[in-house]
């Protein structure tokens, strides 16, 4: 395996809610790329870390439209101008210290300083989630601190590419989970405002999640604020007719029930 | 080509009440589509599937049209009953919906004639590739719902804690 000592070049780059990349501080601006396929190569080695990919599966992901011998000739060059780019100062014949290669297949140096927000993000999630029983508090700042990591999407300006969309998806889908957690978490400490603003963030990704809305509503209600709480549901209900043609679940119809009456807070 | 994302959410509450829903998204094209029943997660496939085949028509010449088209509505008719069929099998463990494959499998074999006649194409086989594409597929979703299985016992043990 090709992999030489790392530089001291640190790169620390962020994925979620947009892309970005910064090498000792100081950010890349976007024409350091050279050329677009040289970021989106960056963009899918990142996606695939730690593992190698073998350049024809590279190619095959990247240059799709192009036969063998062009597509070949099209990812030397962006291999080229991507190494550039993070090493504007190496040696042409000195390896990268960030792309290495094995045998036929390419992927991130290992050992290369490279930070990416999605460890931080899911780091942050798992740190939390160990210490939440013996120390509650501290379990919450790490939520939250992993949770405001998650700008966004990964990767939204490679929305259509194929190679992105599980990764994609896992991060979402943790990212939701992670939220709700939070979210109850913060109603049973008495952070309502703070629970109400979770559950919104999680019904802005996706409408049909019943647990953001029972949480939205017991947090409305405990405000004092008990005809939002009502919209709430409504708002629940609508959703799932909408886009699953179904009612909400019994607890959610429950919850709606008692508040209506008076006997939510018990 | 068209690629698609699933998501299979598991909602619990706390009277032990699981409903199972889904949300499909079309990556190249970025829609999405939420469902309770896999068939309609095939249809979205489908429609999808379909756009494309006609997007493809109104690129290529008229010479040029037949072979493509046809050659992608026999691969599609191949594929679809076999993959509806291991897809059924699939979701029936996972989602619980037993004795629904029928009337479903129905339903989506239905819609692609529906939608095969339009082009006068009749169906035939064509499994090696698209069946061993399905199996993984399949053993994927089998190990997630052990997975599923194995979660919940341990929620409920630490509930009886």
């Amino acid at each position: 395996m090709t992999t030489p000592a790392p530089s001291g070049a640190s790169l620390s780059v962020q994925t979620l809610g947009h892309f970005a990349v910064w090498r000792n501080g100081q950010r890349l601006p976007d024409n350091a790329w050279g050329r677009e396929k040289a970021r989106r190569l960056f963009q899918y080695l990142l996606t695939y870390r730690p593992r190698f990919t073998t350049r024809e599966r590279i190619v095959d992901d990247l240059w799709p439209e192009l036969d063998g011998e062009r597509a070949d000739r099209d990812f030397k060059v962006a291999l080229n101008a991507l190494n550039t780019a993070l090493e504007p100062d190496r040696n042409t014949r000195s390896p990268s210290s960030y792309v290495a290669r094995q045998g036929t297949s390419y992927g991130l140096n290992p050992d290369a300083p490279i930070r990416v927000d999605v460890d931080d993000f899911e780091a942050g999630l798992a740190a939390g989630s160990q210490v939440e029983t013996a120390d509650r508090p501290r379990a919450l700042a790490l939520y939250r601190a992993a949770l405001d990591t998650y700008k966004g999407e990964y990767l939204p300006d490679s929305l259509y590419e194929d190679w992105a969309s599980a990764e994609r998806e896992r991060l979402t889908a943790l990212y939701l989970s992670a939220a709700t957690r939070l979210a109850s978490l913060l109603l049973e400490e008495g952070a309502i405002v703070e629970a109400v603003l979770w559950s919104q963030r999680v019904i802005a990704i996706d409408p049909c999640w019943e647990e953001a809305y029972r949480l939205l509503m017991r947090g409305h209600v405990t405000n004092g604020n008990r005809p939002l709480a009502l919209r709430v549901y409504k708002q629940c209900r609508a959703a799932l007719a909408e886009e699953l043609g179904i009612e909400p679940m019994a607890e959610t119809m429950r919850l709606y029930e008692q508040i209506v009456v008076g006997e939510w807070p018990l | 080509m068209v690629s698609f994302v699933l998501r299979f959410v598991r909602e619990a509450t706390e009277d032990q009440q699981v409903r199972w829903r889904g949300v499909i998204k079309h990556v190249q094209g970025n829609s999405e589509s939420q469902f309770t029943q896999f068939a309609e997660a095939l249809e979205f496939m489908q429609a999808r599937v379909n756009e494309l085949v006609q997007t493809t028509m109104a690129q290529t010449t008229e010479n040029q049209a037949e072979n493509p088209f046809v050659e992608t509505a026999r691969l599609w008719g191949e594929f679809m009953p076999r993959y509806t069929r291991l897809m059924m099998d699939t979701m029936t463990g996972v989602m619980g919906v037993a004795g629904r494959p029928s009337p479903m499998q129905k339903q989506v074999e239905e819609a692609l004639a529906a939608t095969l006649s339009l082009w006068g194409v009749p169906t035939q086989q064509d499994q090696v590739r698209a069946a061993a594409q399905l199996e993984s597929l399949t053993g994927q979703l089998a190990e997630l719902s052990d997975k599923m299985e194995r979660l919940e016992k341990r929620m409920a043990d630490l509930k009886r804690k």
